[in-house]
C-alpha cells in the first residue's frame, strides 16, 4: 500500500491550529486510502491528495499558531526604545562598527583590483611572458625583458603555442617622439611596436577600425582614443589618418589603421601608440640581436600549460638554438602567468613598478584586524550594557521564552547594527576613495564599478559574519541569565570582568602594533629623505639634452646660464643622482696581471661636476680645465671603488678604464681624487663603486645641471626656459628638480606610510570608542562606590586614579605583548633597505605615551564627571 | 443579523450534517454531497464551511473515531446544534411561504 506525501503533512501541521490539523490530515490520509481501493491510477490520488492538502492553507488564520511577525515586532519595539534609552552607546557602537567595515571594504576594494590585473584578456589564463636572466658585468641580472631572437627561436621549436608576441617599448630606450599632424605637435613617451598578433591575443577594445590585422603592414599604428582625441578631435576621425614621428635622425609617415579604448586600468602594460613590428625592421633592422634584451615576449598557448613544464621545454630549446658562444653566459628563461605579473613579478625593466602581493597581505591583515577591534567594542558594550537588558532576559524566560529564541533576538538585534553600519561604511568608503584613498595609490578606483551580483552576495555574507562576530558572545551571555537571579535585581555585577579586560588588551594590542609599525615607516621614510646624501639636491635643476643638437652644443648653453647671476654653477653628465642608468664599464687596476677587469658603474661629466653637486673630495684634487691630461687620463673614484680595488690612498694610483665611444676606447689614467660616497641610488641600494671621468662625447652628453642661488624657484625656472628658447627654440624643454627626483625613489615607501597612518589612526580611533563607552560604564555602575569614597574623604585625584589605573596596567600588558612582533616585523621590513633606521626603545616609548595619553582623554571625561558629582545625588541614586 | 444568515453552500452542510447524524465528518459529507447532488466539492471547502458554521453556532464538534485507515487520528465529528435546527426550520420556513405566495400558475411543474 502507498503512502501519502509526508511533507504535506508537515506543512499543514506547521501552519494549522494543532486541534484542525488532526482531524483535516486525518480526512485527507482517509480518502487517499480509500480511493487506492478503487482503480484510479496511483499518481492521480498522489496529485488530488496534493491539491486537496495544499487547499486547508486557506485555513490559516491569525492566532491560530504562533506567528513569527507578532513576535519579531515585538523585538523591534523593544530594540527601538533601547537605541532611544542608550543613544551614546548605539552611537558609539555604529560609528565603530561603521569605521572598521569602510577600512575593510576600501581595503578589499583594493585588493580586487590589485587581483584584477590582466585578467580582462580573454585568454589570460593561457598568456605567459618569458623572462631572461643573463650576466651583465659579473652580476646576474633578472630582466622582463628578452631578447628579439629568443622569441623566433620560441616560435619556430615550442610545442603546443599559438601566438607569440613580441612587444618593443620604444620609448624606454630612446629620445621621447615628437609625433605631429601638420598642426599638432606633441612630445609622446609611451610608443611600442608589437608583433601583428598583438591584438589577437590581448583583448583591447575597439572603437573603429578592424584590430585583428591593425598590425600587419610596415607603418601601421593604433591608438587610444585619448592620443586619437588629442590629435584629431575625435576619435572616429582617426583611422586612415597620417601621423609623423620623428626620432632624432629621421621622421616617418605612420598611417593610423584602428582606435581602441584607453588602456583599462588594470593592465601591467600602457601605451599610447602602437606601431607594427614589421616597422622596425625598416628603420632599426638591428633590433635582432642577442646583445641587449630589449623585447616583452608574450606566449599565447593552445591550452592551460605548466609553466614549470614550459621552462624545461624553453631551456631545451635555447641551448640547441642558441648561437654556441651564448651558452657559456648560462641565460636562464622563465615563464610567468601573465595573471601573476602584477603582484609576483620583481624584475628589472618592467613596464612599470609593480606591486607586491606581500603588501596585500599586510593590508587585508590590517584591514580585519580593525574590523575585529570594532566587533570588540561592540561585544564589550553589549556585555557591560546586560544588565539594563537582564530584567527583560528573565521575563521573557519566565513567560515561556526559550534560550533559542533570546539567541536569535539578541543576534538579529547585532543584524540590524550590522546593516546599518554596513550602509553607512559604503557611504564612507566611497568618500574615502574619492577623496583620499585614490590620490594616495595614483588609480583610479570606482567603488560603482563594483556592484555585481557576486559582491552583493559578498556584501551579504560580510554583514552576517560581522553580526554573529560582534553579537555571538553577548546573544550567548545574555541568554543565559537565570530568571530567579534577574529578577531578583541580583544581577547587577556583570561577570566575565576578565574576558572584556582580555578583549580591550588585544584592541590596544593592535593599535599599539599599528602606531609603532606607523613610527617605524615613517621614520624610515624621512630617514631617507633627510639622510645627507652626499651632495647638494636643493635649488638644483637638470636640463634634459633631449637631441644630438643639444648635446653637441650644450656648452653654448652652459656659458649663457653659468653667465647669469642667479646661476653659481653648471655642469654635464652622463646621468643624475636616483636615475638607474650608471653605465657599467671595465677598469683593469695596476699590478693585476692582464685580463683581470673589474666591472665598475662610471658618470661620464665635464670639470664642473663636483663643485656643482657639492660632491666632497676627500683626497687628491678636483678636474681642472687648464691640465689637458684629465680630458682623459684622470679619473675620480668614491670610497666604496677604493675599498673594492683595496686600496687605502687610492690617489695616484693607475686605472685603465674601457669606454665605448664609436667602440672601444682604452683610457689609462691616474686615480686624481677621492670623493666620500654618495647616494647615487635609493637607500634600498648599498652605494656601490663609482668612477668619475671626463666625457663630453655627445652619447654621453644627457644631461645638463645647474645649481641656483637660494631665491624664487619661479624665476629660476623661467630664466633657464628663456635660454633654451635662445639656445634650441624647436624643442621643447625638459628640465626636472633633482630633490622631486629623487623623492620619487620612495614613492612606494610614502603610500605605505601615508595608507599606514590613517589606518592607525582609525583602529587607536575605534578602539578609544569602545573605551569611552565602557568607562561610562563603569563609571555609571560606580557611582555609589565613589559617593561613598568621597563621603569617607577621598580626594578628586584620588578617584580619578582609581578609575583611570586598572585601563593603564591593560595597555601596558598590550604593549610589552605589542613590542617582540613589532620588533620582529620591523626587522624584517629595515632589512628591504640598504641604509636604514635601527628600530630602538624609543619607538615602543613613543607608542606607549600616545595610548596611554590618549586613554587618559578618553577616560576623563567620564572619571571626572563621576568623581565631581555630588555625593549626595549619587548615595541616593539607586 | 448578518452573523447569522445562511450562504446556499453551508444550508447544503448543515443539512447534510443533519441527514448523517453523529456519523457527520469530513469525509462522509464530501461523499454524500457528491452521491446525493452530484457536487465535486473538496476536502477544505467543506472544512472552511463547517468552520464557520462552527464559529457561528449551529454546528458543535467533537473528537472520536480514529481507525486504522485514518493513520490512528480521530475524525471530527459534527452535530447540528439547537441553533443551527431553528436556522434550519427558518429557511424551510421563509421557503414554504413563498411555495404558497406563488401562485399556481407561476410554478407550473409538479413536484414529484
Amino acid at each position: 500500500m502507498k503512502r501519502p506525501p509526508q511533507w504535506i503533512g508537515n506543512l499543514l501541521s506547521r501552519l494549522l491550529a494543532p486541534r484542525l490539523y488532526e482531524a483535516i490530515i486525518g480526512d485527507l490520509d482517509e480518502k487517499f486510502n480509500k480511493r487506492q481501493a478503487s482503480n484510479v491510477p496511483g499518481w492521480k490520488i498522489k496529485a488530488q491528495y496534493i491539491l486537496e492538502g495544499l487547499g486547508f492553507l486557506r485555513m490559516i488564520r491569525p492566532g491560530t499558531y504562533t506567528n513569527p511577525a507578532d513576535m519579531c515586532r515585538n523585538y523591534l519595539l523593544v530594540a527601538l526604545r533601547n537605541v532611544v534609552k542608550d543613544r551614546l552607546y548605539v552611537l558609539l557602537n555604529i560609528s565603530g562598527l561603521a569605521l572598521g567595515m569602510a577600512c575593510f571594504i576600501v581595503i578589499f576594494m583594493y585588493v580586487e583590483f590589485e587581483r584584477s590585473y590582466d585578467r580582462f584578456h580573454a585568454n589570460a589564463d593561457r598568456i605567459y611572458r618569458i623572462p631572461e636572466e643573463f650576466n651583465d658585468d659579473g652580476a646576474m641580472v633578472q630582466s622582463a625583458m628578452n631578447h628579439a631572437p629568443m622569441g623566433t627561436i620560441i616560435g619556430q621549436n615550442l610545442p603546443g603555442f599559438k601566438n607569440i608576441v613580441r612587444i618593443f617599448p620604444y620609448s624606454q630606450f630612446f629620445n621621447s617622439f615628437v609625433t605631429s599632424t601638420p598642426d599638432l605637435t606633441f612630445k609622446e613617451g609611451n610608443y611600442c611596436f608589437a608583433d601583428s598578433a598583438f591584438f589577437r591575443v590581448f583583448s583591447f577594445k575597439s572603437l573603429t577600425g578592424r584590430l585583428d590585422h591593425a598590425l600587419d603592414a610596415p607603418y601601421s599604428v593604433v591608438l587610444t582614443r585619448s592620443t586619437a582625441v588629442k590629435y584629431f578631435g575625435t576619435f572616429e576621425a582617426a583611422v586612415g589618418k597620417t601621423l609623423i614621428f620623428q626620432n632624432d635622425e629621421r621622421s616617418f609617415n605612420y598611417h593610423v589603421t584602428a582606435v581602441i579604448e584607453d588602456i583599462p586600468q588594470a593592465s601591467h602594460f600602457r601605451f599610447d601608440f602602437m606601431a607594427s613590428f614589421s616597422t622596425l625592421d625598416q628603420f632599426m633592422p638591428w633590433y635582432n640581436n642577442w646583445h641587449h634584451p630589449s623585447m616583452f615576449i608574450y606566449l599565447e598557448m593552445e591550452t592551460v600549460a605548466d609553466p614549470d613544464e614550459m621552462t624545461a621545454q624553453i631551456a631545451t630549446i635555447a641551448k640547441k638554438h642558441q648561437p654556441p658562444y651564448l651558452l657559456e653566459e648560462h641565460r636562464k628563461y622563465d615563464v610567468q602567468q601573465l595573471t601573476d605579473i602584477h603582484l609576483h613579478s620583481q624584475l628589472q625593466n618592467e613596464w612599470e613598478p609593480n606591486s607586491r602581493h606581500a603588501y596585500l597581505r599586510i593590508y587585508v591583515s590590517v584591514g580585519l584586524f580593525i574590523l575585529v577591534i570594532a566587533c570588540i567594542n561592540f561585544m564589550n558594550i553589549a556585555t557591560a550594557r546586560s544588565s539594563g537588558r537582564s530584567r527583560e532576559v528573565g521575563m521573557r524566560k519566565v513567560l515561556g521564552g526559550k534560550r533559542m529564541q533570546l539567541l536569535g533576538q539578541f543576534l538579529s538585534e547585532a543584524l540590524v547594527y550590522s546593516i546599518i553600519s554596513f550602509v553607512i561604511a559604503i557611504g564612507l568608503a566611497h568618500l574615502s576613495l574619492q577623496l583620499f584613498f585614490n590620490n594616495v595609490i595614483g588609480k583610479q578606483i570606482s567603488s560603482l564599478s563594483y556592484f555585481s551580483i557576486q559582491n552583493l552576495t559578498w556584501a551579504l555574507a560580510f554583514i552576517v559574519v560581522v553580526a554573529i562576530a560582534a553579537g555571538l558572545y553577548p546573544a550567548i551571555f545574555l541568554s543565559g541569565f537565570k530568571p530567579t537571579q534577574t529578577l531578583k535585581g541580583s544581577l547587577l555585577g556583570i561577570g566575565s570582568g576578565a574576558l572584556r579586560k582580555g578583549l580591550v588588551t588585544f584592541q590596544f594590542f593592535i593599535s599599539s602594533l599599528l602606531i609603532s609599525g606607523t613610527i617605524i615607516i615613517l621614520r624610515q621614510v624621512n630617514y631617507m629623505k633627510n639622510k645627507d646624501l652626499g651632495f647638494d639636491e636643493a635649488h638644483m635643476i637638470s636640463v634634459r639634452l633631449s637631441d644630438r643638437f643639444a648635446q653637441q652644443n650644450y656648452s653654448v648653453l652652459k656659458d649663457a646660464l653659468t653667465a647669469e647671476s642667479r646661476v653659481s654653477h653648471a655642469a654635464l653628465s652622463s646621468t643624475l643622482p636616483g636615475r638607474g642608468d650608471f653605465h657599467g664599464f671595465e677598469i683593469v687596476p695596476e699590478g693585476s696581471t692582464t685580463g683581470t677587469s673589474i666591472g665598475i658603474k662610471t658618470m661620464g661629466a665635464d670639470e664642473d661636476l663636483l663643485s656643482t653637486f657639492n660632491f666632497q673630495l676627500l683626497d687628491g684634487r678636483d678636474f681642472s680645465k687648464n691640465n689637458p691630461a684629465d680630458q682623459t687620463a684622470a679619473f675620480i673614484i668614491n670610497e666604496a671603488a677604493a675599498r673594492r680595488l683595496k686600496w687605502e690612498k687610492p690617489v695616484g694610483k693607475e686605472v685603465e678604464l674601457t669606454v665605448y665611444v664609436n667602440g672601444a676606447q682604452k683610457r689609462k689614467g691616474t686615480i686624481i681624487g677621492l670623493v666620500k660616497d654618495f647616494h647615487y641610488e635609493s637607500m634600498h641600494h648599498k652605494i656601490e663603486p663609482l668612477l668619475i671621468y671626463i666625457n663630453k662625447h655627445p652619447y654621453y652628453a644627457d644631461y645638463l645641471t645647474m645649481k641656483f642661488k637660494p631665491g624664487n624657484v619661479a624665476e629660476s625656472v623661467e630664466l633657464l626656459q628663456s635660454q633654451w628658447k635662445k639656445f634650441h627654440p624647436e624643442k621643447p624643454i625638459e628640465y626636472r628638480f633633482l630633490d622631486d627626483e629623487l623623492e620619487k625613489l620612495y614613492t612606494s615607501e610614502l603610500k605605505i606610510s601615508r595608507i599606514f597612518n590613517v589606518l592607525a589612526g582609525i583602529s587607536i580611533f575605534i578602539s578609544c570608542l569602545g573605551l569611552f563607552g565602557l568607562s561610562a560604564f563603569l563609571a555609571e555602575k560606580r557611582t555609589k562606590e565613589v559617593g561613598i569614597r568621597k563621603v569617607m574623604g577621598a580626594s578628586l585625584r584620588h578617584i580619578v586614579q582609581l578609575q583611570v589605573k586598572e585601563f593603564f596596567c591593560l595597555i601596558l600588558t598590550a604593549n610589552a605583548l605589542m613590542w617582540p612582533l613589532a620588533w620582529w616585523w620591523s626587522q624584517k621590513w629595515l632589512e628591504g633597505f640598504a641604509y636604514h633606521i635601527k628600530p630602538n626603545a624609543a619607538i615602543f616609548a613613543v607608542t606607549l605615551t600616545v595610548a596611554l595619553l590618549l586613554v587618559v582623554a578618553t577616560l576623563s571625561y567620564h572619571s571626572l564627571k563621576a568623581a565631581m558629582a555630588n555625593p549626595v545625588k549619587s548615595l541616593r541614586h539607586e | 443579523m448578518k452573523g447569522t444568515n445562511l450562504g446556499e453552500f453551508e444550508e447544503l452542510i448543515l443539512l447534510t450534517v443533519a441527514a448523517l447524524f453523529d456519523e457527520a465528518y469530513g469525509v462522509s459529507i464530501q461523499e454524500d454531497l457528491s452521491a446525493r447532488c452530484g457536487r465535486k466539492v473538496t476536502l477544505s471547502t467543506i472544512h472552511v464551511a463547517l468552520h464557520r458554521l462552527e464559529e457561528k453556532g449551529f454546528l458543535e464538534s467533537r473528537f472520536d473515531g480514529a481507525t486504522n485507515e485514518r493513520g490512528g487520528r480521530r475524525k471530527l465529528l459534527f452535530r447540528v446544534t439547537k441553533s443551527g435546527q431553528k436556522a434550519l426550520a427558518q429557511v424551510r420556513e421563509l421557503r414554504n411561504e413563498l411555495w404558497n405566495a406563488a401562485p399556481k400558475a407561476a410554478i407550473t411543474l409538479k413536484m414529484t
